[in-house]
């Protein structure tokens, strides 16, 4: 099958393939501008391939010629002719048209937690913390079940109650609350990063990066100690996951 | 060319007069500071900008003919050693593209001066009252830079055979004085970024030598010593590049494609180094005013470095690409075409995680989808832990291409040639592992930790690039050949990636100079002088990118007429002239 | 037919660069704006308002947020948090205010142990507060676990700079309907997830906005919602927890009804 040794074929395969891979292959999707960066430098890395030698660049270009020259080609070409403007006006329209959503905006990843934090005027140190409560095996059951009442009266709002970041008020809020139920979120983080991030909320977050634009309000004046571990409790046990362990310092 | 030339010296030194004149009527000047305005308007596109393109433009000549006369001059040291004509034509060659650019660089300068004293005339006194003396520095040093190069350049028969050692000498001094320009004239810049021997009122307090000898002087001499180096390469190929494209014959194709080969070997040689003299910059800036090192690299600037990273992405596989095609015009190169797809796609992937921001633009809807406002994998990449690991397996990968290329149509005669070769391998193949190793770990410990992995892995990929040299030097001493190099026989593709380069690495200097200027922010003279004129406000990236390009626009205009000029002055008499190009088609193989 | 090669050289490298500036302006675009002068001095301040101001040149012109935090203990420096209570056992002999203010304009003077000597002395280039803004900043400090007893001639006569200041509310006739903009309240726009308001139920997240027509005028009230971060934060509440992209998410009219139902809150 010469037809399935062209250049031209196996560059468009790859292409497609990546695509698809970027797109679909990457949990959850990837953001569009991500993408279309990494296809960018797929399609000069595809150019540089089929161009790296004479062979193969006359053999990627042979198809191209012939469907712009050949009579018998004289459909496809047309659907090129055609096709080609349409398709570029439509990403041209895709880019300018007004969408009733508010622009991209930049956004950073998860920031690095401080060493230690103030809680209700006492030093508390985060690196290296573990939940206290998780040293009584027997008191587990009591601790996740006032861990949900809490959760209840307090996050479910916004977190909401498959605590999928789905809350009432979700849609309201520009980022949206975090979704516990992916294994990108409290899964990969250590029990004390939680216990930062409830006891300081948005305003706690450090000063780069921003704008954070998070509405996540600081909980240290309306829950206590215990509280905010009881209620890391429950977000571990309701969603199955296990917090993330700290790692061996040396 | 000659023809021209008493026209040529007319103008600088009309320009020089011109300039000095205004200099010794600044200190009168300055004691009718009060009564001036502070900024004057110009007409219609604002002096902030005026000063932007003029000053941009003039770097970019200046770093041009500051940068090629240091290779040029290597070039002629070898040619003169090995008794080589081709490198004596080719060090001739460069030094005639300096010698066009000079007046020009002259010119622009004067132009900036002109700008900075009319359109900023408060900010141009208080420079004079702490940096005068150097002026005149400047100017000698000027004088001195113009009139060796002009006997290097005149001289080029007349100190030839016996007396050449004196010719090379004077191409050594040209480059001393150009080197000393170029510190002078960073010691206004850097003062600007980070001033010392000054109060905070912006008295001197300190003497004119510790206004000069500030934070990020030495730095910055050092970075832009190396990238005018790279940037004079990437100038060089593309002249090379343009005149490979418009050859009529076979015999001019070969040598503009030699020429070519030069100007990017070079360019990539000195480009691999640019990134440590880039990162002890930023460690000055960091000491200089934790503020402004914070500003640059995560406050508003943050998306500069990504912009950045793709640049150095396209530089990166560009050069592999042209070595790529290169190896076409090598008999027995096919031995190593089935390397290239597997460098190629370790340079993509490399590529690909090394442009990934840490900070992506999403919509509303993506964070919704990705649970939040981070991306569980891809913020993994985003990090310098991976961006570490995969610009040290392109510094390998790039260098395994220039191995290959080496070896392209040679056959080692040693007995030991198997262990050899084994030995090179295991050496990259350990770097890599060494490389990707400390990646991957430098995910498991803190920042302080890690900071230390990078030093770990520059020094196996250096000990790595040593270690093969050495094997390699030997095993191909006196190597049987598969051919000659058939120069001129190249794909006209690769001349376009020489272009490629070139305006890449242009471009990527406008931005450099950008983040060094924009990093001043609201300040002309960092935390001394204000900016309290309408421009205060630094640009967004945007902007900054429409002006550079712009501005690289007319600097490739420019530079396309002046060799267009010099040119002319060749026509007609190419068989008379005493530099006449040595024949190089199925010339010889033994270079490099 | 064929194109001279200085037109292909051209065409192409002007295709390369387009290629980088069109990416430069894909994304968001951020500006660096010179920051704006404040001046307290001749007017009658309380300390509340001192407090307030002081607050907002901490975060902003005064830069210090990059290395301090409060309530959090930082790498690069110490933890403000009951800074104005511990000032006073500094060092002996020294009130909380001169402790303070000698902190702001002479850093080095006493160094936190475990701290590196980094910290600029603010009311010089390139922070260059002017005594007002360094009087506010004090007052800050000291209402962080202290009591606010600066004055203004308690700061040192360095730094000058002074410049008028002035404004004066205006009152505006609103078209919005009152009761689409209760339901803005409760709905679309979410403010019941964090206010209450009159009868209408809400977490105290944020601040209860029973009789908010009553505290503010309506020109703060606009430009809160448009941009909270802006407006500063009522006291003894997280700051920057307000959404800030009310104006993209409410249409105009949802806007000027919902101002209108707040001005009806006395």
């Amino acid at each position: 099958m010469s037809f399935l040794r062209s250049r031209f074929l196996q560059a468009v395969v790859v292409f497609v393939g990546a695509f698809v891979v970027l797109r679909f292959g990457i949990r959850p999707p990837a953001p569009w501008s991500v993408i279309t960066l990494y296809m960018a430098i797929v399609a000069m890395a595809l150019l540089i391939f089929v161009s790296s030698d004479r062979d193969s660049w006359a053999s990627f270009v042979r198809p191209i010629w012939a469907t712009l020259t050949e009579p018998r080609y004289r459909i496809v070409r047309a659907v090129v002719v055609v096709g080609l403007p349409l398709l570029l006006g439509y990403y041209a329209y895709t880019q300018a048209a007004a969408r009733p959503q508010a622009p991209p905006e930049l956004r950073a990843v998860h920031p690095a937690p401080p060493d230690s934090i103030q809680f209700r005027g006492k030093d508390f140190n985060i690196s290296g913390a573990e939940n206290p409560l998780r040293k009584d095996p027997d008191a587990f059951a009591r601790h996740v079940a006032a861990g949900g009442a809490i959760y209840v009266r307090n996050c479910m709002f916004c977190h909401g109650d498959n605590l999928d970041g789905q809350g009432h008020f979700a849609h309201g809020f520009n980022p949206p609350p975090a979704n516990f139920q992916d294994p990108g979120t409290i899964a990969m983080l250590q029990e004390a990063y939680l216990f930062w991030r409830i006891a300081k909320g948005g305003p706690g977050l450090p000063k780069e990066s921003t704008p954070w634009n998070s509405v996540m309000p600081a909980w240290e004046d309306r829950l206590t100690e215990e509280q905010i571990w009881q209620v890391i409790m429950y977000l571990y046990a309701a969603t199955g996951q296990q917090p993330r362990r700290w790692e061996a310092t040396h | 060319m000659k023809r021209l030339t008493p026209r040529r010296a007319c103008v600088v030194a009309l320009v020089l007069f011109g300039a000095l004149l205004a200099l010794s009527a600044l200190p009168a000047g300055a004691q009718e500071a009060a009564k001036e305005p502070a900024y004057r308007e110009f007409p219609y596109i604002g002096s902030r900008l005026a000063v932007w393109a003029v000053a941009q433009l003039h770097l970019n000549f200046a770093a041009f003919i500051l940068g090629v006369p240091i290779f040029a001059v290597i070039i002629e040291i070898i040619g003169w050693r090995t008794s080589d004509a081709r490198y004596d034509w080719l060090s001739h060659e460069f030094v005639k593209l300096t010698f066009a650019a000079f007046s020009t660089t002259a010119l622009l300068g004067a132009l900036l001066l002109f700008l900075f004293v009319g359109y900023y005339p408060r900010f141009w006194g208080y420079m004079t009252s702490v940096f005068f003396p150097t002026y005149w520095v400047y100017a000698l040093l000027f004088f001195a830079e113009t009139f060796t190069v002009y006997l290097w350049y005149y001289g080029w028969d007349w100190l030839s055979g016996s007396r050449k050692w004196i010719h090379v000498g004077l191409g050594v001094l040209s480059n001393l004085f150009g080197t000393a320009i170029l510190f002078v004239a960073n010691s206004w810049v850097t003062f600007m970024m980070s001033p010392a021997g000054v109060n905070e009122a912006g008295a001197v307090t300190g003497g004119v030598w510790a206004a000069i000898n500030n934070f990020t002087w030495m730095p910055i001499n050092i970075h832009r010593l190396i990238a005018n180096i790279v940037f004079g390469g990437t100038i060089a190929g593309a002249y090379a590049a343009f005149r490979f494209l418009s050859a009529t014959t076979d015999e001019e194709r070969a040598r503009y494609d030699w020429m070519g080969y030069v100007g990017n070997f070079v360019a990539l040689s000195a480009f691999i180094v640019l990134p440590f003299a880039g990162y002890w910059l930023g460690r000055e800036i960091y000491a200089f005013n934790q503020t402004m090192g914070i500003t640059m690299m995560g406050g508003f600037m943050s998306w500069l470095w990504i912009i950045q990273a793709i640049l150095i992405g396209i530089l990166f596989l560009g050069s592999n690409y042209y070595l790529w095609l290169g190896m076409e015009r090598i008999p027995g190169a096919e031995r190593y075409r089935k390397y290239v797809p597997p460098m190629l796609i370790v340079l993509t992937i490399g590529f690909m995680v090394w442009a990934t921001p840490r900070s992506m633009v999403v919509t509303l809807d993506e964070a919704r989808a990705m649970g939040g406002t981070h991306h569980p994998l891809l913020g993994f990449l985003g990090v310098m832990s991976a961006k570490n690991t995969v610009v040290n397996l392109m510094i390998l990968t790039t260098f395994l291409s220039y191995i290959l290329y080496r070896r392209a149509n040679k056959v080692s005669t040693r007995p030991w040639v198997k262990t050899g070769m084994a030995l090179q391998w295991a050496a990259l193949g350990l770097a890599a592992v060494v490389v990707v190793f400390y990646g991957v770990y430098g995910y498991f410990v803190e920042s302080i930790v890690r900071i230390g992995f990078s030093v770990y892995q520059v020094l196996a990929v250096l000990a790595a690039i040593v270690l093969v040299m050495a094997i390699d030097v030997p095993m191909f001493k006196g190597a049987s050949s598969t051919g000659t190099i058939r120069w001129g026989t190249i794909a006209p593709r690769s001349q376009y990636v020489l272009i490629l380069l070139a305006v890449t690495f242009t471009w990527l200097m406008g931005l450099m100079g950008f983040a060094r200027s924009g990093i001043r922010q609201h300040w002309h003279v960092y935390g001394i002088l204000r900016d309290t004129s309408p421009d205060a406000v630094t640009p967004a990236l945007g902007y900054a990118s429409n002006v550079i390009t712009v501005v690289t626009l007319a600097f490739f205009a420019l530079v396309m007429f002046i060799f267009w000029l010099g040119g002319l002055g060749e026509k007609g008499k190419a068989g008379a002239h005493a530099h006449a190009a040595p024949v190089l088609a199925g010339g010889s193989d033994t270079d490099r | 037919m064929r194109l001279p090669v200085s037109v292909k050289v051209g065409l192409f490298s002007i295709a390369v660069m387009g290629g980088y500036s069109y990416f430069a302006n894909s994304i968001p675009q951020i500006e660096s704006r010179p920051p704006q002068e404040l001046s307290l001095e001749g007017g009658n301040v309380t300390p509340a308002q001192l407090v307030k101001a002081g607050e907002e040149i901490f975060k902003t012109k005064g830069t210090c947020e990059i290395c301090h935090r409060i309530g959090q203990k930082g790498t690069r420096a110490p933890d403000l948090a009951g800074v104005g209570g511990r000032a006073a056992k500094m060092k002996p002999g020294m009130s909380a205010t001169q402790y303070l203010v000698e902190s702001l304009v002479n850093p080095n003077a006493t160094i936190v142990e475990g701290y590196p000597p980094i910290m600029p002395a603010v009311d010089k280039p390139p922070i260059a507060l002017n005594r007002s803004e360094l009087w506010a900043l004090t007052a800050f400090l000291q209402s962080l676990g202290g009591t606010v007893e600066v004055a203004l001639a308690d700061i040192p006569a360095t730094a000058g700079g002074e410049s008028g200041a002035g404004g004066a509310a205006t009152a505006v006739a609103l078209p919005g309907d009152p009761k689409a903009g209760k339901a803005i309240f409760t709905g679309k726009g979410t403010c019941m997830a964090c206010h209450k308001a009159g009868d209408v139920p809400g977490t105290p997240v944020g601040p209860d906005l029973s009789q908010i027509a009553q505290i503010q005028t309506p020109d703060y009230i606009m430009k809160k919602i448009l941009d909270p971060k802006g407006m500063g934060t009522v006291a003894n509440f997280p700051p920057g927890v307000m959404p800030q992209d009310f104006g993209t998410r409410l249409t105009a009219k949802e806007y000027t009804d919902l101002v209108a139902f707040l001005l009806t809150l006395k």
